[in-house]
């Protein structure tokens, strides 16, 4: 007997106690958005809370016209988001050569790391001035909440579009070549088709971003309760009704907020659920058909002139969208760069932020962001050796797979909902570094399961028979030659998730606080603004542009460093590995 | 059917090609030619390049694998190499069958007619008619007739390759590449395959790459023997089989490498 080895039944207990873990935080999360919202509806009855009458301070809460605002922004995002993402998607995976690849892939990342705080800030100082030039109205409307949220949600459909075409068996495309179809035939008619669950998939869950995201729809939307008559009309989304009225509700009216968020959070797992159908359907060939119908029919429009045309547009689309990217780092960058100045990075703020520098919200931000990956790293990686190494695809492992990607789905102002009420109120924690950070660590959750899971995965099998062939336990096996082997894919995770948890706002406000602080914290328990809170609060309040580029151009180039040095380290990962 | 004369003009003529995938070299310095109408095999073992000549006659190795090529391919007096050749038109001219049976996702008739709409033919009657034919020719048509319109992946593995083969055909080749078409087979499938190929061979050009020496023997008359890339031998099968000329060969043949 080998002295001093965990017992393997104890290590599989406590690995399932980890694992259970998001499914824990999902279900504490709907019942505390429950027990906070549910009386309410109960109150004043369904057909009250979904009526269009919103005037919480006589006691109306009707949330139809939210519920408007939210479908409409939506729907616009959809229109400017799935084309631009779907034809980038298919750029990536079908056309581009390896090279150009290379070059391209990594700038949708830096696209989905990019704050919402930070498009919002673009949208107020370039797309609203541009509508009222341009277009008439006011500017904040739904017009420039759907055309912000169009590029937010580009990088999601991009994402999922291409796991889809890449799980199109090679052998498609060879067969449909091999008869005589020119590449962009044999993407339309086979690849596609072949695809289709998944890029259904990819817009169900785009859709879900759409209608969760926050920060950058309060800052271009308007805001105004009413019904939109046209594009170029301000609206308020559910979100937003949130994020603006939270901060000072009580009562039944801060009741009415969360049996808002009730609706946001069903409406999410809704979607999850279906995204999670839909893409379980793939695995069923035999249901999956090429498109048969709609063969050209215009005699000019020859199969090359066809294919010359398609990649026009695909390309244009890419072109576009690295055009955006560029645009806004550019002008980030270049506004804010100027004033990042030794000085600003070190010094405190003076006169509310006009004056001096960020110091203490650097600080707090690194706190808050270390802790709550500290918090979550044990929780993620946890789950996902269980997930790897003890279970099989079965129920439970469904189960919490299920939970993760709902979890993933929340939006980040019901995070900071429920962060409010279990740490802030419930557990007494007030507005603090632990409040915040312990909010962030269930928000990345997901993240971080999926990240070690990869990496986990990637370990060869060969690895674990040659250690228990030697005499190893399985736990012994684990602990001395996998997590070892897969420790750089799960850092690169962590990394990846500390840039994620830099950019967030929303989670934020209502649990590490708002107010600026003047020196670095001294405890976990004192609040503190982070970056993207101190930049948020700069922009609305308009206090300085100056520091508020400054702050941005730190925000921007700290998350693309981390992002982009960690998926490259990932994707070298990867290529290692296989 | 017997060895044609070295007289016959060539179908196909293979000068001093090389192929390469980035710094590795598949092929070099082959020329070969394929005489028109019957069965060409290449053997030879693991790296020897078959493959990449079959992948490239049709030019899948170009467009898929990345490869770039030296030298010529002559395939009815023009030189598919030629970085303008219309790879749609060059595609119905050579057809290619895989190693592994590759059903597109959809129906046995969605297979069959995908080629010839792509290739301009529309209207239902004239498809229905080539599919029966072609599905006659690869001996597949008594088995499904009935449920043509059911998925191709329905069918079991050798009915899957004939049906590539079928779908192949119906689109009029004149070269028919077949890349390893029985390897993942079993012999009775097998049999069948080969059967089928020994009534059609006359009306097409064939190029067999096969791991498989006795099926070589069975299904081909003129056999090409290629070792790392280069030609070693090539002549008629019987010839090749009994008295090679390189030694090479026949250690090949005897199973002392490879």
């Amino acid at each position: 007997m080998s002295p001093r080895v965990l017992p393997e039944k104890v290590v599989e207990r406590g690995l399932l106690l980890l694992a259970s873990s998001s499914i824990g935080v999902l279900l504490s999360i709907a019942f505390f958005v429950v027990r906070e919202g549910a009386p309410l509806i109960h109150k004043v009855g369904l057909a009250h809370f979904l009526s269009a009458d919103w005037h919480p301070t006589s006691g109306q809460f009707g949330i139809a016209l939210m519920v408007v605002g939210s479908t409409a922004v939506t729907a616009g995002a959809l229109l400017f988001g799935v084309p631009l993402g779907l034809g980038c998607a298919i750029v990536l995976g079908e056309i581009a050569p390896p090279r150009a690849r290379d070059i391209l892939k990594p700038l949708i990342e830096i696209l989905a790391g990019i704050p919402s705080v930070v498009y919002g800030f673009v949208g107020i100082a370039v797309v609203l001035p541009w509508i009222r030039a341009h277009l008439g109205g006011p500017g904040a409307s739904g017009l420039a909440a759907s055309a912000i949220l169009g590029v937010m949600i580009l990088p999601t459909v991009v994402a999922i579009s291409l796991d889809a075409l890449r799980a199109v068996p090679y052998t498609y495309r060879e067969g449909s070549l091999a008869m005589g179809a020119t590449t962009w035939q044999t993407i339309r008619r086979v690849v596609l088709p072949a695809a289709r669950s998944g890029i259904v998939a990819a817009v169900i869950l785009a859709i879900g971003r759409a209608i969760g995201e926050t920060m950058a729809v309060v800052m271009v939307a308007g805001n105004a309760v009413m019904l939109p008559r046209s594009p170029l009309d301000p609206l308020r989304t559910l979100t937003a009704n949130l994020a603006l009225e939270m901060g000072y509700a009580t009562g039944d009216h801060r009741a009415a907020l969360f049996a808002t968020a009730i609706v946001l959070f069903m409406i999410v797992i809704a979607l999850n659920a279906l995204a999670g159908l839909v893409r379980r359907r793939r695995h069923r060939r035999h249901q999956v058909r090429m498109t048969a119908h709609g063969w050209p029919t215009l005699a000019w429009l020859t199969p090359g002139r066809a294919q010359a045309l398609a990649w026009t547009v695909l390309w244009s689309f890419m072109v576009a969208t690295g055009a955006i990217l560029a645009f806004i780092l550019a002008f980030i960058l270049g506004h804010g760069l100027p004033h990042v100045t030794p000085t600003f990075l070190l010094a405190a703020p003076l006169d509310s932020g006009r004056a001096g520098g960020v110091m203490p919200v650097v600080v707090g931000t690194l706190e808050v962001t270390l802790l709550g990956i500290a918090v979550a790293a044990p929780l993620g990686v946890g789950t996902a050796i269980y997930l790897v190494e003890y279970t099989r695809a079965g129920r439970l492992t469904g189960l919490i797979r299920f939970g993760a990607d709902c979890l993933a789905g929340v939006p980040s102002i019901i995070f900071g909902l429920f962060g409010f009420i279990l740490f802030v109120l419930t557990l007494g924690l007030g507005w603090s570094i632990l409040a915040g950070a312990l909010t962030l660590a269930f928000m990345t959750l997901p993240l971080l399961i999926r990240t070690s899971e990869e990496a986990l995965r990637a370990v060869p099998t060969a690895y674990r028979e040659v250690s228990l062939s030697l005499g190893a336990s399985k736990w012994q096996t684990i602990r001395k030659v996998v997590l070892p082997a897969a420790l750089p894919g799960i850092v690169t995770g962590l990394i990846l998730g500390v840039g994620r948890a830099i950019g967030e706002t929303a989670a934020l406000i209502f649990t590490a606080g708002s107010s600026l602080p003047h020196r670095a914290p001294r405890s976990v328990y004192e609040g503190t603004r982070t970056l993207s809170v101190h930049f948020y609060q700069m922009a609305r309040e308009g206090l300085s542009l100056e520091k508020a580029y400054a702050t941005a151009a730190v925000l921007v180039l700290a998350i693309s460093v981390i992002n982009l040095a960690s998926t490259l380290a990932m994707e070298r990962l990867a290529r290692r590995n296989n | 059917m017997n060895a044609p004369e070295a007289s016959d003009p060539a179908k196909i003529s293979i000068r001093e090609l090389e192929i390469r995938y980035g710094a590795t070299r598949a092929v070099h310095d082959l020329s070969l030619d394929i005489a028109p109408n019957i069965v060409t095999a290449l053997i030879g073992p693991a790296a020897s390049g078959k493959t990449s000549i079959l992948r490239t006659i049709n030019l899948l190795s170009v467009d898929v694998d990345r490869a770039t090529t030296l030298g010529e391919i002559r395939l009815a007096g023009r030189n598919v190499l030629d970085p303008r050749t219309d790879r749609a038109a060059l595609r119905r001219q050579v057809g290619m069958v895989f190693a592994t049976p590759q059903p597109l996702p959809g129906t046995i008739f969605d297979n069959m007619v995908y080629g010839p709409r792509l290739a301009g033919t529309r209207r239902r009657a004239d498809l229905e008619e080539l599919v029966e034919s072609s599905l006659r020719a690869a001996e597949l048509w008594d088995e499904v007739r009935d449920r043509l319109h059911r998925s191709a992946f329905a069918l079991s593995g050798g009915q899957q390759q004939r049906l590539c083969i079928a779908r192949t055909i119906a689109l009029s080749p004149e070269v028919v590449l077949l890349d390893e078409p029985c390897s993942g087979l079993d012999p009775i499938s097998t049999l069948r395959i080969e059967e089928m190929m020994r009534s059609l061979t006359s009306r097409f050009t064939w190029i067999i790459v096969t791991n498989n020496t006795k099926q070589a023997a069975r299904v081909s008359q003129r056999t090409a023997f290629l070792l790392q890339g280069a030609l070693v031998e090539e002549g008629p099968t019987a010839h090749l089989f009994t008295k090679p000329r390189d030694a090479r060969t026949g250690d090949y043949l005897e199973g002392r490498f490879g």
